[in-house]
């Protein structure tokens, strides 16, 4: 099956060439780092976390909801999801990949990483971000990889799929559980210490991951031929929706609860998110276009038209990585207005992300392709 | 079938309950705190094993006292065979080992060891 | 009668875990709030052992004096960084109202550090337990073991954890030979003078002061002189709302 990543028509060796250009971008900026620490980052006192941190709520999100899709598209007899399950396995890798590669290049002593795995200490919700992680890479990797093979040869998936892919429903909704945990536990933080923060995070990566799910079937149609079937593909859609619908109303209610019950430190928080700091105009963007897209994908013309659902799930991708990924993070850990100023990330901090980014994508690529193929080939038999 | 869910939730219920009892950041170590103050006297007038152990085994008692000292706090204090008690720090080894500024080096040297105890701890030679 | 039966049980299983979970709860937090009058000393229930702790008698803290600060910056190798964004300290002076909250009727500044919390929130937000609450009421860093992800410093509330954006060494012209100094991508912060109280010395600052306006013991000792300070004066805490239980004291 491997072999079917290096073969491929013009455009596939273009587009994976630039991915691993942008990729080893990001390996240099990594070993810049490993030479002289944070000193080329923008972060300071003054913003203790930064662009990597930044990216890892909104990951573990996306690993989890690759579960919406991945249960009953393995566990249901006849879903009509079946068809996107090995897809939704290889998002929820390469989520929880990307998740410890950004936590791997926030560690300020890297050949220390391992301590992170010899000892833990269970009071704190942060150490069980890497075993989670490792355990959930494993199981969908696989799940995904026994999937695909059995797609090729045109038997049913094999049994042990199923208890596989029932261990990961708890690793999976754990993600982001533990996720909204590690930010709980700063006390005076009100964008953290919600206790709809992880619910928030939950809908929110289940609309973000069908908007990402949308984008690649639609992809894979257009260019690899694979062949999601339309019904799936709305429905996927009107999952996306839903999701986007109730991540906006959890946002709502968290801001109302604490406009109306005038709980100062919580309105200061949001005054800092979309008011006083430079991050307002992104916090505006993303729920503008959040609230845009879903309304849009809750028309069901526009769900059935393959590209105007694929551009709206990317859209509210978008909204949602911004909202539960960047601006939560650097938004939340400012304690006043005066500290607002203090971040911006720098050249090889923005070239260490995008690296990770391009790799995930390249990784993506590969493991599409791959399952397009296996889908041609069945078919071609 | 019914009484299999209420149990499911119940077993749930405990797991919920257990794992929110282990986010108690508690205390390290049960027993009650010794007086730090009066904690173990340095006394380094031979070492803390036979010289032929410590030349072969310095790096794992080094090591052990490494990852042990800082969690045992007030008692990280070392008990030889012949009953002395001495501090788990490098400083315990220095007072006696820093008489030779070329002690660690003469031999890591020879050996091309490179052990990363002077990235913090200030070596002998640094001291004017 | 199925379906009453059925109610029956829940209503009751329900009512066992509140229960339960009532009974935890109260068995579990010491306390959460610790007042500082002195009424609330003596109701306090006495915890058992040693809980290292501190007070500052800011009316005996001369306005613009440091000793404290660079006495204890120099006995620990702290090194001397002027940049705002990289800077490391382990001690220094605020703005009392501003520390205090609004209660502290004065605005000089006064000293603060790491207030040794009994409930420590770094504590519960460190992945690998580098940063742990000892036996004896110190919270200490474990530096072989941090992993320098920041945690700790980003859950303090009082922003008394630093960390070592750049190497520490180039920014130390004098160091103290017998301490040693952190390296590059490890947190630090006020270890309670920890390295001195093992050698029955009292805390470096403690002694540096010219006024005598530190003082240093034992919280869960009745006869000590910091619980009769305690006692016989109203204190403040820093953040007594958090439920942290800050080891460090007041008196305005």
């Amino acid at each position: 099956m491997i072999e079917q990543a290096l073969k491929g028509r013009r455009n596939y060796r273009i587009w994976s060439l630039a991915l691993l250009v942008v990729a080893a971008g990001g390996v240099y900026a990594s070993a810049l780092q490993s030479a002289d620490g944070f000193v080329h980052t923008g972060m300071g006192n003054n913003a203790i976390w930064g662009l990597y941190h930044a990216q890892l709520p909104f990951l573990a999100s996306i690993a989890a909801a690759s579960l919406a899709i991945l249960v009953p598209g393995t566990l249901q007899k006849h879903s009509f999801l079946a068809s996107l399950a090995p897809l939704a396995a290889f998002l929820g890798a390469t989520a929880s990949a990307m998740s410890l590669f950004f936590i791997a290049a926030d560690l300020g002593m890297q050949r220390r990483i391992l301590t992170l795995l010899l000892n833990p200490s269970p009071g704190a919700p942060a150490s069980w971000q890497v075993p989670l992680l490792l355990l959930f890479l494993a199981l969908t990797l696989t799940v995904g990889w026994a999937q695909v093979g059995a797609m090729r040869k045109g038997v049913k998936p094999p049994v042990w799929i199923r208890s596989a892919v029932m261990v990961a429903i708890p690793a999976g909704i754990a993600l982001p559980v533990i996720s909204a945990f590690t930010l709980a536990v700063v006390p005076g933080s009100e964008l953290w210490t919600s206790a709809l923060l992880a619910p928030r995070l939950m809908a929110s990566g289940v609309a973000a991951g069908a908007g990402i799910m949308l984008l690649m079937a639609v992809t894979a149609e257009q260019l690899a031929g694979f062949k999601a079937g339309e019904e799936t593909l709305e429905r996927l859609a009107a999952v996306g929706a839903w999701a986007g619908l109730v991540f906006l109303a959890l946002t709502g209610l968290d801001a109302a609860t604490a406009m109306l019950g005038n709980m100062t430190a919580d309105t200061a928080a949001l005054a800092l998110l979309y008011g006083n700091s430079p991050f307002a105009v992104v916090s505006w963007f993303a729920l503008f276009s959040g609230t845009l897209s879903t309304g849009l994908l809750l028309v069901p013309s526009l769900r059935r038209s393959f590209i105007a659902a694929a551009s709206l799930g990317s859209l509210l991708a978008l909204s949602v990585w911004l909202q539960s990924g960047l601006t939560l993070i650097l938004a939340g850990q400012l304690k006043d207005a005066s500290a607002a100023a203090g971040y911006a990330p720098a050249v090889p901090e923005l070239l260490l992300t995008a690296g990770i980014w391009a790799g995930a994508v390249l990784l993506m690529t590969v493991l599409l392709k791959i399952t397009a193929s296996a889908q041609l080939e069945r078919e071609g038999l | 079938m019914r009484k299999r869910h209420i149990l499911f939730i119940g077993l749930l219920a405990a797991l919920l309950m257990a794992l929110l009892f282990s986010f108690h950041a508690g205390t390290e170590g049960e027993a009650p705190a010794s007086q730090a103050a009066q904690a173990a006297a340095v006394d380094s007038s031979s070492c803390v094993y036979p010289k032929e152990y410590m030349h072969t085994h310095h790096m794992q008692v080094l090591e052990d006292w490494k990852n042990t000292a800082a969690h045992e706090g007030p008692d990280a204090v070392h008990e030889t065979a012949d009953g002395r008690k001495l501090q788990k720090n490098l400083s315990t080894c220095l007072a006696c080992h820093g008489s030779n500024r070329y002690f660690c080096f003469s031999c890591h040297a020879y050996a091309n060891a490179q052990p990363n105890c002077w990235n913090c701890h200030i070596s002998p030679l640094e001291t004017p | 009668m199925m379906k009453n039966d059925r109610r029956e049980f829940i209503r009751k299983a329900g009512m066992g875990l509140l229960a339960g979970m009532g009974a935890a709860s109260g068995l579990l937090t010491g306390g959460g709030f610790e007042r500082t009058t002195s009424a609330a000393w003596a109701a306090v229930p006495g915890e058992e052992g040693l809980r290292w702790g501190m007070l500052f008698d800011t009316r005996r803290c001369p306005e613009g004096c440091t000793l404290c600060i660079e006495s204890c910056h120099h006995t620990h190798n702290v090194p001397d960084i002027a940049s705002l964004e990289g800077k490391i300290e382990w001690m220094h002076k605020e703005n009392g109202r501003e520390l205090l909250g609004s209660l502290c009727a004065s605005t000089a500044a006064v000293p603060a550090l790491c207030n040794h919390c009994a409930e420590p929130s770094c504590a519960r937000a460190c992945p690998t337990g580098s940063i742990f609450r000892r036996t004896d009421g110190i919270v200490a860093i474990d530096y072989h073991r941090c992993v320098g992800c920041r945690s700790c410093m980003q859950s303090c509330p009082y922003g008394e954890v630093s960390f070592n954006w750049s190497d520490p060494r180039a920014a130390l012209k004098n160091p103290t030979v017998e301490y040693p100094t952190r390296q590059r991508g490890v947190v630090e912060k006020c270890n309670f003078c920890s390295d001195r109280l093992v050698r029955g010395k009292k805390p470096s600052c403690v002694e540096a002061c010219p006024e005598g306006a530190i003082s240093f013991g034992n919280l869960n000792d009745p006869s000590s002189e910091i619980r009769r300070l305690l006692e016989s004066s109203e204190t403040l805490q820093r953040k007594p709302e958090l439920g942290t239980r800050p080891s460090v004291f007041y008196i305005i």
